[in-house]
């Protein structure tokens, strides 16, 4: 168990030291460097600019500063703003983020369950097909398609809730429920296929026949089990919603991380989309890392030597 | 075995109209933008925002353009888009996990690693990085698609390619003296062509969506042009007034998504056990 979690935590820095020289190598191939713009700026203050964040040293001693820093955990400055570091722009924006992200993965996980054993509980009947109808007609909406529906039915028909901003607990429904629908529906279908799969199994008819109430057997047995795929779609799901994070911030003018990363990538604020895709790689390889540690845990049929992801 | 595939993919009723729905989407695609006699640039401002009628079927868009011709002419963009991109990630991704699989040992630990190493991150992080580098456009939005959505593909064939190494027929090829390389391309890779269509299939919807993404967040193909990525962020702007603006295309990414989606779990069902 030690060699394993040491193993994966080794594989995580890996990835993250090969993410930071990519995006560090990319930022920098840059045609005509960071300061290039429509409107031509004088020779000698695009040098004062290069001189100000040691853009005019050699590369190699640039990217051992720029790991050197990363190490400290100090992002740089930005480009476009002089008086704001990338840090700033994190500590601002990511809790915005976070809560947005947690409320959609929170919703996505409670309805997609409890659809899904609905789904599977009432196999072949109408219930089950209006969820799977539902779930594929979820599944092929994008985000940023489902985010203007809701909005224009709930606040420009119905008006029940704002349409965009944050601030309120009002203000964080339709962004939240655009956020969590394509993973509700994938783990709706994901826990009626597992949810079916189980039931049929050996030790689900020997608790039945043991005379466990049917109740008892599908909550204790059935659920139980039927939950390990759903724990093993956290991380893609986890990747999902924070992608889908960039869209829903945009459409809703929320003043989160994605947000910041939008308009970074559209003025090209090179230091800011580094240190932004640094951090969400960051909170990605944690998060699968502890996924992965979990998964270990609750399922003891999982061997330790293969699992090399 | 390509019969039985076949009698089995067309008793699937929902993959059956999912195929044909991408073809007639193609051929709408192809003809579409010809059929109303506007063209996708044209602008009339005494004509816009109009909503659907009998001379523009779609309505118009706030500068008076066809909607029905833009629509038509997105589609051609966002499929191409989705096939290219797929068929360059596929070939990489082929070309890749078939080496890996095939070599084996430490050379294919090293090579999975790398891999593993690539997919901690959503490649559309690694698009979105690539687009801000380069200048964007039609042509650097298939690339970036294309060489980082390999990952998937890669690993597929990777499995195949380990469990059909051992094959009596591949220890024939090699006895009467076939080198490695025509080994592993003419007689491995070709009999993986099910789950190499199966995740093709289901790559084209994903690319489809990355470049709408894009799109969406003005990284993707540039003004005049339009795909259905524009033209959805275009109807976000007038929803309140003009709602069709944004239906016409969101209803067709979604219908394009689902009819991809059903297709390729057709297709994959066909082909699990023969």
């Amino acid at each position: 168990m030690g060699g394993y979690i040491l193993r994966r935590l080794v594989n995580s820095l890996l990835a993250l030291f090969t993410i930071a020289t990519l995006v560090f190598f990319l930022m920098h191939a840059v045609p005509g460097g960071p300061f290039a713009s429509e409107k031509k700026l004088p020779p000698e203050v695009i040098r004062n600019l290069n001189a100000r964040y040691h853009l005019d040293q050699p590369l190699r001693k640039q990217y051992v500063d720029y790991m050197g820093n990363l190490l400290c955990g100090d992002l740089g400055p930005s480009f476009k703003y002089p008086d704001r570091t990338v840090n700033e722009l994190i500590s601002e924006g990511f809790p915005v983020s976070a809560a947005l992200g947690m409320a959609a993965v929170f919703v996505a996980v409670t309805a997609g369950c409890f659809l899904g054993v609905f789904a599977a509980l009432n196999h072949n009947r109408w219930q089950d097909f209006l969820t799977v109808g539902l779930a594929a007609l979820n599944y092929s909406i994008p985000v940023f398609v489902m985010a203007p529906i809701l909005v224009y039915v709930f606040s420009i028909k119905l008006g029940w809730v704002p349409p965009a901003m944050w601030g309120t607990a009002r203000h964080m429904v339709l962004p939240t429920l655009a956020l969590a629908a394509g993973p509700t529906a994938f783990i709706a279908a994901l826990m009626r296929s597992s949810m079916l799969e189980v039931l049929r199994q050996d030790y689900i008819r020997t608790a039945l026949a043991k005379g466990l109430s049917y109740r008892a057997v599908v909550f204790r047995h059935g659920i139980k089990n039927a939950l390990i795929p759903v724990i093993a779609y956290l991380g893609p799901m986890t990747a999902a919603v924070l992608t889908g994070s960039f869209v829903i911030e945009k459409i809703f003018a929320i003043p989160g991380l994605g947000e910041y990363f939008v308009t970074s990538v559209i003025n090209r604020d090179y230091t800011v989309i580094m240190g932004v895709t640094l951090f969400y790689s960051t909170i990605l390889l944690a998060i699968n890392f502890m996924i992965d540690i979990v998964f270990v845990l609750i399922d003891p049929r999982i061997s330790l030597t293969r699992s090399g992801r | 075995m390509k019969n039985t595939t076949w009698a089995k993919f067309k008793r699937n009723k929902p993959a059956v109209l999912g195929m044909l729905t991408i073809v007639i989407l193609v051929i709408m695609a192809l003809i579409g933008p010809a059929l109303t006699g506007y063209s996708y640039t044209e602008q009339n401002l005494e004509k816009a925002n109009l909503g659907p009628d009998r001379d523009h079927w779609f309505g118009t868009d706030s500068l008076g353009r066809d909607l029905f011709t833009r629509v038509w002419y997105g589609a051609r963009i966002s499929l191409a888009v989705g096939v290219l991109a797929c068929m360059v990630s596929g070939l990489i991704g082929v070309a890749y996990g078939g080496c890996s699989g095939y070599i084996g040992g430490r050379t294919d630990d090293v090579m999975m690693r790398l891999v593993d190493i690539f997919s901690a991150v959503p490649f559309i992080l690694y698009v979105i990085l690539l687009m801000v580098v380069v200048e964007p456009g039609l042509i650097t939005v298939f690339a970036a698609l294309g060489i980082t959505g390999w990952m998937n593909m890669s690993r597929i064939v990777r499995a195949q390619v380990i469990s059909l190494k051992e094959r009596e027929y591949v220890l024939a090829a090699k006895s009467i003296g076939a080198g490695d390389a025509r080994v592993l391309f003419r007689h491995i890779i070709p009999n993986t062509i099910g789950p190499v269509m199966v995740t093709m299939i289901f790559g084209i919807p994903e690319a489809i969506f990355a470049e709408a993404f894009l799109s969406f967040l003005g990284l993707g193909v540039s003004i005049p042009q339009a795909s259905w990525g524009t033209l959805v962020n275009e109807g976000i702007g007038t929803i309140g007034l003009y709602p069709w603006q944004l239906f016409f295309p969101a209803f067709f990414i979604s219908l394009t998504i689902m009819a991809f989606y059903f297709w390729g779990n057709g297709l994959r069902d066909a082909l699990d056990n023969y």
